[in-house]
């Protein structure tokens, strides 16, 4: 295990931007990209004006936002802590650009060069060294890393700034300076942009004349715990899975191991969910039952909420009367009544409705917090104020439009792989499908009962579940066969997400199918199962993979909005800067920076040009 | 190498194809850093470049910056010349016949041939700029000029590089400490001087090692909050052309607390010489019977008698307290005369009550007690160094400016140690080896011209007798590692430039100057010729040597020559049957004590360090060694510059009467516009024009890579000027005054001093928004006192960019 990470010491660095130059030479580069950049920054007024030169790079964050956002788990955290864009895995989304909160993620459509076309130099060497159109980024030079080099910048710095090394290793080069400066200059390292969370390894020291050391924030060291889980989390589901379901049957059956004196109810089909006994099933106990014949036979006729019509053909009301009189002589024994009445008891309609309110309550408020996040980070709220310059409602139809391009039509799958775009097609729509389906079934049957198979309310979540199951499954085989599935972050919190939409959907299935089998005592365990699994998926979805259905769209559509600003240039700021698209975000960072030099700074500017 | 493996993904990496060659080699472009570079080769193409990183002091390395590392889109740059071209329209219209190289020096050497005949040899010009960060190239150059009796202008002093506050003061134009001298200081005054931004790899002297090991305190002066202000614990935003009064307010400060080094003034300088009242000459032995005209007497206060100063050392004997005030008579050939002690003098000008620092602080508009603070600081907080730029320089009393400063450091004493001195890293005029075996074969020489008289078409009325302006005018002008047209006064030069009948230029790149040629031919860069690299800013000896082939049809100058001198006069060739190692080889062999057992070979296996003290820490010879001054000035030999500073003291009282004609004796303050036409200064603002970061000089400016970070010419003007006159930042606008205009943008910053604008020198015309970048500098005045002697390149007339009057308007 090893953590590679850079520490930028300000006290030496000049701000000469040859890291900048030695970055372009290092990776080929193409023009108006800048894995390596230094922002030049001018604090207070005449005279009383401080400069500052801030380098900044890929802080391959320990918590890497980019990573996370990547729907194509094309960004990965390597062991040693580096975080790569996987150049032939990335497909183009553009939602790293806008979660990396440093803006330090380049994803243009056309490339342009320096050069003319044909020079050996630039042909050969250059433009092999980046795919196009693929978002790219700082590899902390990994290449060289892995033959034991120190990044290009590092090499090329006549300050020597740059230090770089092994953060879990105490004998490293940047380990060994950061203790040796906090003895000998009392400065400690910090972190840019703390509030985005996202732990990063890079970490700078501030100029000697003028840090105030109060505002240090120490780069976090502790040791990581590894989250790819990858099988434990499908074992521990199937396992939890199979338990429940043995426990829910064993409870019921216990019901049915006492049997006596019931002549025209024991015929009956009741006793599949009312018990044998009559002591209840998942049905509610009947014995001695309170209510009146009228509402007991208004019930067997029309059927409530799980359970079916019994038309007068199948049963008359006659027999419905000896059954009930049977049912209301027969003495209750509270000892009888098996758990799962008592846990099915409260599961009524109107409370499985309430249940399911305060989950999507919970998930959507949590779901706006995480997108809250996620917005925070993108810089979206430093670009309000050039908005109504560029046009709200052009900014608006942009948003909107990338919304449904590459959130809802999933356009950068579709440009890429077209089997892929369709598997995820089935999830997204069969999802989208099944939370349809019930809103409509909401409306249209309350309560609940019984429809018959091609009711539309039926065909569309029958539909919608085996075009997630397709897609699910699909994607659990991708799980099996991708080897470069595991990002070396998410993979626990996607496996668990994949495993519980598998589990959600083969046992709402299952239901259906156990009910159609007449394996009257499977029904209500397989049914709660469903309902926990459902309630589980909508309670963790802001914080699996789930998350990424609704924040890639967003992060998408707000570098598309980033973009068109840019190339409007309705800023100087944007029109001038040297890696277009992150004037807003450089001067959160700019401002972060001044306020740990100098918390009394005056405004902060960034500077492009001389 | 790694650096031919693409980013890594999660696949296998395929290893590179090709065979990869590094080599070690330098670099030699006029920021005079010449970086030690490993440049990796696959056929035959530079694919990367590193710094090299392999200086035995460890605390160089790395050296280098993003001019040396963007290299590769010079080189592989669409404006490289691929032959030789011959006009064939006007001058500067752009009609062009591509040439053979026989063509082309066929046709040159005919036309020198006639010129030679016709109007003698000095008529024709040789001028390549900045001889002293290539003994080589251009050496061989000079060596065909000596040959062939051409005429020679140093560039040195046409670029204004030349600093006669040193050579009036130590007789010699400029002293430097080796940049790792900068790390022991604890305070550093960085007098105009932008050393983050031109010195890029010493910068970590002052960053890494002064501060961060000494806690050195950094002061700024400059009117604009420059990169280097960045790190500075203290910038002080002063007036333009203010910087004498600041110094001798320094001096004041020094003085009035008695901070005074005396034994230093008393050893070093001439402040004990005595003045004779009668004629303003110094007292020599000769008037009192004591010895020879060349020697000086003092008064011996211990002894109560004059006492002569040794002239062969600087060393004093035990106990000797000579007199620093005092008028006194004394008994002369002449007569009676009385005479006083420099320093009484001096201490009668600081003291004057212009030079308070309350009256200074309106002037310098710095606050008084910061004046004191700085002066107090700078004379007890030892080491103290003072790096000077050529903001300070650059003016007609620019050399005031330094004579005041060096003032400053003679009385705090703040010499001849590691971190204190006044160095000024103005260009590699400063040879490190006697390169005179190679380039003045068998004793020949050039006749030396400054290009001054070449581009103001005639000799002034004050030149220097010494100088040999061609009978009939020059007919021919050779530049070579030069773009004159863009840093130079182009207007005036063009006019001399169309008096010719033979302009011929050498370059890699179609630069603004080749475009005005008859003959263009293309040079290798320095990536693909040898030549052999030293600078001042660090004594390492390098060897810089061809990466890759000669791109297109590019030959390097040392075949250039041979080829003329062939077509010329066959006769010469002799001097030149030989390679370019060879030639080398008799650089070092007779390169004198400094390069002594250095072999070619040595050179070839990495950088060798020169026969110098470690640290060196500026006039080694005269503070370490005491041998009197002035210090050797390579190419001329012992003595050549002896009679500039004739005390062989550093000389604060100037006896010359052309100094005394000026009131300019002693160090005193002058307005820095008060020479100009009244209708010059009448315009409102300064204008600065620093270095740019993204260039050396001109050089660069095309170069795509840093054109993607420095996209447009700017002017920085404070809000406050801009508000004035409606320009918002980003606004094209027009700078102007009677001499003419150029067009760029607005970049509105807090960083630069009400009444000043900068705009970064010598941007290639193209690149503006309209007119000529140098039209608006104010036209040359030459100041006696720079012509009262003549050594080229170390005592002649300087330029004084700075000193021009601008205004600005927004162009609707």
């Amino acid at each position: 295990m090893a953590r590679m990470a850079m520490l930028i010491d300000l006290t030496r660095c000049i701000g000469c931007d040859a890291c900048t130059l030695a970055c372009k030479q290092e990776n080929g580069t193409p023009v108006d990209v800048f894995f390596a950049r230094v922002l030049n920054v001018e604090i207070g007024t005449f005279p009383n004006v401080k400069r500052l030169y801030i380098p900044v790079l890929c802080n391959h964050c320990e918590d890497a936002p980019c990573l996370k956002a990547c729907p194509n788990k094309a960004i990965i955290k390597r062991p040693d802590g580096i975080v790569l864009i996987d150049q032939d895995r990335c497909r183009g989304t553009g939602a790293c650009v806008s979660a990396c909160p440093y803006g330090n993620i380049y994803l243009r459509k056309q490339d342009a060069w320096y050069l003319e076309p044909g020079e050996a130099y630039e042909e050969q060497f250059v433009k092999p060294r980046l795919k196009p159109n693929v978002a790219r980024k700082c590899t902390y030079c990994a290449h060289r890393v892995d033959q034991g080099l120190d990044p290009a910048c590092v090499v090329a710095c006549p300050t020597t700034a740059r230090i770089f090394g092994d953060l879990d290793d105490p004998d490293s080069k940047i380990s060994r300076y950061i203790v040796e400066q906090e003895r000998e200059t009392g400065r400690k390292p910090f972190h840019l942009l703390p509030g985005a969370k996202t732990r990063p390894a890079g970490c700078y020291l501030g100029p000697m004349s003028a840090q105030s050391p109060a505002s240090t924030d120490q780069p976090r060291q502790e040791p990581r715990v590894r989250t790819s889980h990858r099988s434990a989390v499908s074992t521990v589901l199937s396992l939890l899975a199979v338990l429940t379901l043995l426990l829910l049957v064993l409870a019921s059956a216990r019901a049915n191991e006492a049997t006596e004196g019931l002549d025209h109810y024991s015929t009956s089909s009741c006793l599949g969910c009312h018990g044998v006994t009559a002591h209840g099933g998942m049905g509610p106990p009947l014995a001695s039952t309170p209510i009146p014949y009228e509402q007991f036979l208004s019930i067997v006729r029309n059927g409530k909420g799980m359970m079916p019509k019994t038309p007068a053909s199948e049963m008359s009301d006659e027999e419905v009367r000896q059954i009930y009189e049977e049912l209301k002589a027969k003495a209750l024994n509270p000892d009888e009544v098996p758990i799962a009445f008592k846990v099915g008891q409260f599961l009524s309609t109107r409370n499985v409705a309430l249940i399911f309110l305060f989950v999507t309550l919970f998930s959507i408020l949590f779901a706006i917090k995480v997108l809250a996040y996620w917005v925070g980070i993108s810089g979206a709220k430093e670009l309000l104020p050039y908005l109504p310059k560029f046009g709200v409602f052009k900014a608006a139809g942009i948003f909107l439009w990338s919304l449904i391009v590459d959130g809802f039509l999933v356009a950068s799958l579709w440009r890429k792989d077209r089997f892929r775009w369709a598997m995820h097609g089935l999830l997204l729509y069969g999802f989208t499908g099944l939370m349809v389906a019930d809103i409509l079934i909401q409306i249209f049957n309350p309560t609940r009962s019984e429809m018959p198979l091609f009711s539309p309310l039926k065909m569309l979540p029958i539909l919608s579940g085996i075009a997630v199951l397709a897609g699910v499954s699909y994607v659990m085989y991708r799980y099996k066969t991708d080897r470069y599935i595991d990002n070396g972050l998410t993979l626990g919190r996607d496996f668990f997400f994949v495993n519980l939409l598998l589990h959600t959907i083969v046992s709402g299935f299952l239901t259906v199918w156990v009910k159609r089998a007449g394996l009257t005592e499977w029904v209500m365990p397989v049914y709660l199962y469903h309902l926990c699994a459902i309630a589980l998926l909508l309670g963790t979805a802001p914080f699996t993979r789930f998350s990424h259905a609704f924040v890639v769209p967003v992060m998408a559509a707000i570098t598309r909005l980033t973009e068109a600003m840019t190339a409007a240039g309705i800023d100087l700021g944007f029109q001038r800067e040297p890696s277009p698209g992150r004037h807003h975000k450089s001067l959160k960072i700019a401002r972060q920076v001044a306020d740990v030099v100098d918390p009394e700074h005056g405004e902060v500017k960034l500077r492009y040009y001389p | 190498m790694a650096t031919r493996y693409p980013v890594p993904g999660r696949g296998p990496t395929v290893p590179p194809k090709g065979e990869a060659r590094v080599v070690r080699t330098t670099d030699s472009p006029n920021c005079t850093g010449a970086c030690g570079w490993l440049a990796t080769v696959v056929d035959d193409v530079i694919v990367d470049l590193k710094p090299a990183g392999d200086y035995s002091c460890e605390e160089y390395n790395p050296r280098g910056c993003l001019r040396g590392m963007s290299m590769t889109h010079m080189i592989y740059n669409p404006d490289r010349l691929k032959t030789p071209l011959i006009r064939v329209g006007e001058r500067g219209e752009g009609k062009w016949r591509e040439a053979t190289w026989d063509e082309a020096l066929d046709y040159i050497a005919q036309k020198m041939i006639h010129i030679r005949d016709t109007y003698g040899p000095e008529s024709m010009l040789l001028f390549n700029q900045v001889v002293g960060t290539g003994y080589l190239q251009k050496g061989a150059q000079v060596r065909m000029a000596a040959l062939l009796g051409m005429s020679f202008a140093t560039a040195y002093d046409f670029n204004g590089d030349i600093s006669m506050g040193f050579t009036h003061t130590i007789g010699i134009d400029s002293v430097e400490c080796e940049s790792k001298s900068w790390g022991y200081a604890k305070t550093a005054l960085l007098w105009s001087s932008n050393v983050f931004q031109t010195r890029i790899p010493d910068a970590q002297f002052l960053t890494r090692f002064a501060k961060q090991r000494n806690n050195c305190q950094i002061v700024c002066i400059d009117p604009r909050c420059s990169q280097t202000a960045k790190g500075a614990d203290l910038w002080l935003p002063i007036e333009p052309g203010t910087d004498g009064a600041l110094a001798l307010s320094m001096c004041q400060v020094l003085i009035e607390n008695d901070l005074v080094d005396w034994n230093f003034l008393q050893q070093f300088t001439d402040c004990c010489t005595l003045i004779r009242e009668d004629n303003g000459m110094r007292l020599r032995a000769s008037d009192v019977g004591m010895g020879d005209e060349d020697e000086f007497v003092v008064w011996d206060e211990g002894q109560d008698a004059l006492f002569k100063l040794p002239k062969d050392t600087l060393r004093l004997p035990e106990g000797v307290r000579f007199a620093f005030r005092g008028r006194r008579k004394v008994q002369t050939k002449d007569g009676e005369v009385y005479v006083r002690p420099v320093f009484e003098m001096i201490e009668d000008v600081v003291m004057r009550e212009e030079y308070h620092p309350d009256r200074v602080a309106e002037v310098t508009h710095i606050p008084a007690e910061t004046i004191r603070k700085v002066a107090t600081d700078y004379a007890t907080q030892r080491p103290s160094l003072i790096i000077v730029g050529m903001g300070v320089n650059h003016r007609m009393h620019g050399d005031l400016t330094i004579r005041s400063i060096l003032l400053l450091s003679a009385l705090a004493g703040a010499h001849g140690n590691p971190g204190e001195g006044v160095s000024i890293y103005s260009g590699q005029h400063h040879f490190r080896v006697d390169v005179s075996p190679f380039w003045f074969p068998e004793g020949k020489r050039p006749n030396p011209v400054p290009m001054h008289y070449f581009v103001l078409g005639k000799p002034s009325e004050t030149m220097n007798p010494k100088i040999k302006f061609p009978e009939h005018g020059f007919k021919a002008l050779f530049v070579s590692h030069g773009n004159p047209l863009v840093t130079e006064f182009s207007d005036l030069m063009r006019a001399a430039i169309d008096r010719l009948e033979l302009f011929v230029v050498v370059d890699f790149q179609m630069t603004p100057t080749c475009e005005y040629a008859d003959v263009v031919l293309p040079a290798p860069t320095f990536w693909e010729k040898y030549e052999l690299v030293g600078t001042g800013c660090h004594p390492y000896l390098q060897i810089q040597q061809p990466v890759i082939s000669p791109r297109h049809e590019s030959k390097p100058e040392f075949w250039m020559v041979q080829e003329l001198i062939k077509r010329v006069d066959p006769s010469l060739f002799k001097y030149f049957d030989m390679t370019e190692l060879d030639a080398m080889r008799i650089i070092l062999e007779g390169g004198g004590p400094e390069c002594e057992g250095i072999t070619v070979d040595q050179l070839l296996a990495g950088p060798v360090r020169l026969k110098v003290h470690d640290p060196e820490v500026g006039l080694d010879h005269q503070f370490i060694d005491l041998k009197p001054f002035p210090p050797r000035a390579y190419p001329f030999p012992e003595g050549a510059n002896k009679e500039f500073v004739k005390t062989g003291r550093m000389e604060f009282y100037k006896e010359e009467e052309v100094f005394r004609k000026l009131g300019e004796e002693l160090p005193v303050f002058k307005p820095a516009f008060s020479h100009l036409s009244e209708e010059e200064q009448a315009y409102p603002l300064s204008i600065v024009t620093p270095h740019s970061k993204w260039r050396v000089h001109s050089t660069h400016s095309n170069n795509p890579l840093l054109l993607n970070l420095n996209r447009k010419p700017v002017v920085e003007i404070n809000p406050v000027d801009a508000a004035a006159r409606g320009i918002e930042d980003g606004d094209l606008v027009e700078i102007f005054n009677n001499f003419g205009s150029y067009r760029l943008w607005a970049l509105v910053t807090e960083g630069i001093k009400p009444g000043v604008l900068c705009v970064d020198h010598a941007w290639w015309d193209r690149f503006l928004a309209g007119g000529k970048y140098h039209s608006v500098h104010t036209h040359q005045r030459v100041k006696p006192t720079h012509e009262n002697y003549y050594l080229p390149a170390v005592y002649a007339p300087g330029q004084h960019w700075k000193d021009t009057r601008v205004d600005i308007r927004k162009v609707k």
